[in-house]
């Protein structure tokens, strides 16, 4: 093989790692933006434009000790950056209140694990109906009108459901983590 | 109101900014909640977090295609010197924004930093070193380059998280503890103070210290002693001193700045990278590693390699009790003694396996019938026995040691803390000799376990009591080996358990060497049993098969780290 084949390959094989580690690490990074940027659509951006970064940095370097936290501090990069660029916007946490959130998510961000593992547990407690849509709003991201159609629901009545199945979900997480000693 | 109600609209607003339909209003109304009352922040960070979790992307498609297109495209790290010019010229730009004063006004460079043009020259000298690390792999570019520098004048750097007798000062008006902490110049007149960064960093500090708290991630010290412990993604925390500066690389260390202005560093655990101030060439960048301390002198121009002192910095703050922990370990001797484990029990005092009585103590044969005694009155021992064989109970939640070797029955010894010189009845030598160091002593701690003997502690009694110092138990250390006094051929066997899994075990037939033991211990662990047996020999009445099976756990001890 020829030196600049040999540099592609190792490229590509780096590539393979860094895509191995950043799936490996992607829920941590992307439940750190979304609690800054508490927009399903921002937040998604803002974990791509990470993601090119780390790569970009990645390919450079890729002795990274601590993939997770190297990646969360570049997002926290990136968040920065994003707020720069939306600082007309009016739905924009004050800095006030974004240090506040910043501290609760870095800790938060310490027993995902717990949490995933909670939720999945709470998730089966919940009835098959409310199961069902708030898996179709963030596994298939469906369209309000959609689920209210498959669950032969109206729309109003998709809207009000969501956020009370979501708030029984968070109250059943927060129990199972108290009950395993995580404030 | 109930809880459900109270948070009902706030679900509501959260639902609607997760997909962008709330309206101006309602943010600014949800913003007001979260920032008055800590629950609704509290759920507001759960609602998101969870949310986040359960949200399911297709990243991994389009990460590979940009890989893809990418690879080879980037060779290698960026030519060095256009690095630096980078960083170079962000550090001119940083410097030219970010300076806050405690009334919130951004302030003019002071005389000190203007005339420290060196300083700049320093900062430089550190980047550069830094850059040099980063092609060794040890510190990560974006490190440095993907810093925080906040615009508003007002910023929270840290919160005081812990405090006992603290009197913080800020231009003499003593502050309210227990609260955020702007960027400005304080002073620690009295007391002891933790704080905590947004990045997860935690400081301690300890009076009389002076000093400067300046962004998210550094702190001036002028004098006086801190602690930092620092979390993996609070990589590159710098502590900078008047002739140091010192980064955190993953690690706990200490920072001492005397008031005549030298600086020691002591490094506890990972690795920092230290620069001395008054050197301007690369040789002042050092990597110090755990286990090692060095000293730069004011003024001078050098660092020095220093003793590291294990008991200097105070590493966490029991606030709810009014003690310190000072990095401490559990030693196990002193709790047989009848003490907490930090040097409160006495020595001299053995803890009889027929019985669980604990006080003065004798040294004959006695025969017993395997039964575990439960210490009822003993809060980190769980109970006491002499080994008997297999199927041997040694916790009182009937944990088993299943392939425990069958023993005679006999022990010679109670289970000793101390030198054995005081014993009621039988020897009355110094049983406990190895290396040629005298072990039985506050300062040099040991039990004497002549075989056949076991005792059983109860971790989770003891991590309960360390719970208000956010500290764990990671390991059991020791030195194990025959006593260099017996005085015939020994034929011992020492074990370790712990939840009656086997950790350790060593046959023991040479009089006087110690080899050590090293167990990892988790949260989850709960009873740690030590257990002495004989070799198995022929069982005669004048030579039992326990003679001379002078057994010694020197130093025995539970080490702890910070969580």
């Amino acid at each position: 093989m020829d030196g600049q084949g040999k540099q592609f390959d190792d490229a590509f094989s780096r590539g393979d790692t860094f895509v191995r580690r950043m799936m490996a690490s992607e829920k941590r990074i992307y439940a750190f933006i979304l609690t800054l940027v508490p927009n399903l659509s921002d937040a998604e951006d803002i974990l791509q434009d990470t993601a090119s970064l780390m790569w970009v940095k990645y390919n450079e370097n890729p002795n990274i000790d601590n993939f997770t936290s190297w990646g969360i501090r570049i997002a926290h990069y990136k968040v920065l950056e994003f707020r720069k660029k939306k600082y007309r916007s009016k739905i924009r946490f004050t800095d006030e209140v974004l240090d506040e959130v910043l501290g609760g998510a870095v800790s938060v961000n310490d027993n995902l694990e717990e949490r995933f593992e909670a939720l999945q547990s709470c998730l089966k407690k919940l009835n098959d109906r409310d199961r069902k849509m708030i898996l179709m709003k963030h596994e298939s991201h469906e369209p309000t009108d959609k689920i209210a159609e498959k669950l032969q629901m109206s729309v109003a009545s998709v809207y009000k459901a969501v956020p009370k199945v979501r708030d029984v979900l968070v109250r059943c997480v927060m129990r199972s983590l108290h009950e395993i000693g995580i404030q | 109101m109930d809880r459900n109600d109270k948070y009902e609209q706030l679900s509501q607003w959260i639902s609607d900014m997760l997909d962008n339909k709330i309206s101006d209003e309602d943010f600014q109304k949800m913003q007001n909640k979260l920032h008055s009352d800590p629950a609704y922040m509290r759920y507001y960070i759960e609602y998101v977090s969870i949310c986040a979790l359960m949200e399911k992307r297709s990243l991994e498609g389009s990460l590979r295609k940009a890989v893809k297109s990418d690879a080879g495209q980037h060779n290698s790290l960026e030519d060095t010197s256009e690095i630096i010019l980078k960083l170079v010229a962000e550090e001119e730009e940083a410097e030219s924004v970010i300076r806050y004063d405690i009334d919130g006004t951004q302030r003019k460079p002071d005389k000190r930093e203007t005339s420290l043009n060196s300083l700049k020259l320093q900062n430089i000298l550190f980047k550069i070193a830094a850059i040099i690390l980063i092609c060794f792999g040890i510190l990560q570019l974006d490190d440095i380059i993907v810093n925080y520098k906040p615009e508003d004048p007002l910023p929270k750097l840290a919160r005081v998280s812990k405090h006992l007798n603290s009197d913080l000062r800020y231009k003499g008006v003593q502050q309210v503890t227990d609260n955020w902490l702007w960027p400005g110049d304080y002073h620690l007149r009295e007391g002891y103070m933790s704080l905590k960064y947004h990045s997860g960093a935690e400081v301690v500090l300890e009076a009389p210290a002076v000093f400067r708290l300046e962004s998210f991630d550094t702190i001036y010290l002028s004098y006086g002693k801190l602690f930092a412990n620092v979390p993996p993604l609070a990589k590159g925390f710098t502590i900078n001193t008047d002739n140091a500066k010192v980064m955190d690389l993953g690690t706990e260390f200490g920072v001492d700045v005397s008031v005549q202005g030298d600086t020691d560093l002591y490094v506890y655990k990972g690795k920092t990278a230290l620069v001395c101030n008054t050197i301007d060439t690369f040789d002042s960048t050092q990597m110090v590693t755990a286990g090692n301390a060095r000293g730069v002198k004011f003024g001078g121009n050098e660092v020095n390699d220093i003793e590291l002192e294990n008991s200097l910095f105070v590493r966490s703050i029991n606030s709810d009790e009014g003690t310190l922990w000072r990095g401490d370990n559990i030693c196990l001797a002193d709790i047989v003694g009848g003490g907490n484990g930090f040097g409160t029990g006495a020595v001299e005092v053995g803890i009889n396996p027929l019985t669980g009585e604990r006080g003065p103590y004798s040294i004959f044969d006695r025969d017993s019938d395997g039964r575990y005694v439960k210490m009822t009155r003993d809060r980190y021992i769980d109970g006491v026995f002499v080994p008997s064989g297999n199927g041997q109970v040694i916790s009182s939640k009937k944990h088993v040691f299943d392939n425990c070797p069958a023993t005679n029955n006999v022990f010679y010894a109670d289970i000793i803390s101390g030198s054995g010189v005081n014993s009621v009845f039988g020897s009355k030598d110094e049983l406990m000799i190895l290396d040629g160091i005298k072990y039985g002593s506050k300062n040099n701690p040991g039990l004497s376990i002549h075989a056949n003997l076991g005792i059983t502690f109860d971790l989770d009694k003891i991590r309960a009591d360390l719970q208000n110092y956010d500290i764990s138990i990671s390991r059991l250390t020791a030195k194990i080996g025959i006593s260099d006094i017996c005085p015939n051929n020994p034929h011992a066997v020492f074990w370790v358990l712990v939840d009656g899994r086997l950790c350790y075990y060593k046959e023991l037939t040479e009089r006087g060497l110690a080899s050590s033991i090293d167990i990892a211990i988790n949260d989850s662990d709960r009873f740690l049993t030590i257990v002495s047996t004989d070799g198995g020999d022929v069982d005669i009445a004048d030579k039992r098969s326990s003679n001379s099976d002078w057994c010694v756990l020197a130093n025995p001890k539970l080490e702890l780290e910070l969580r």
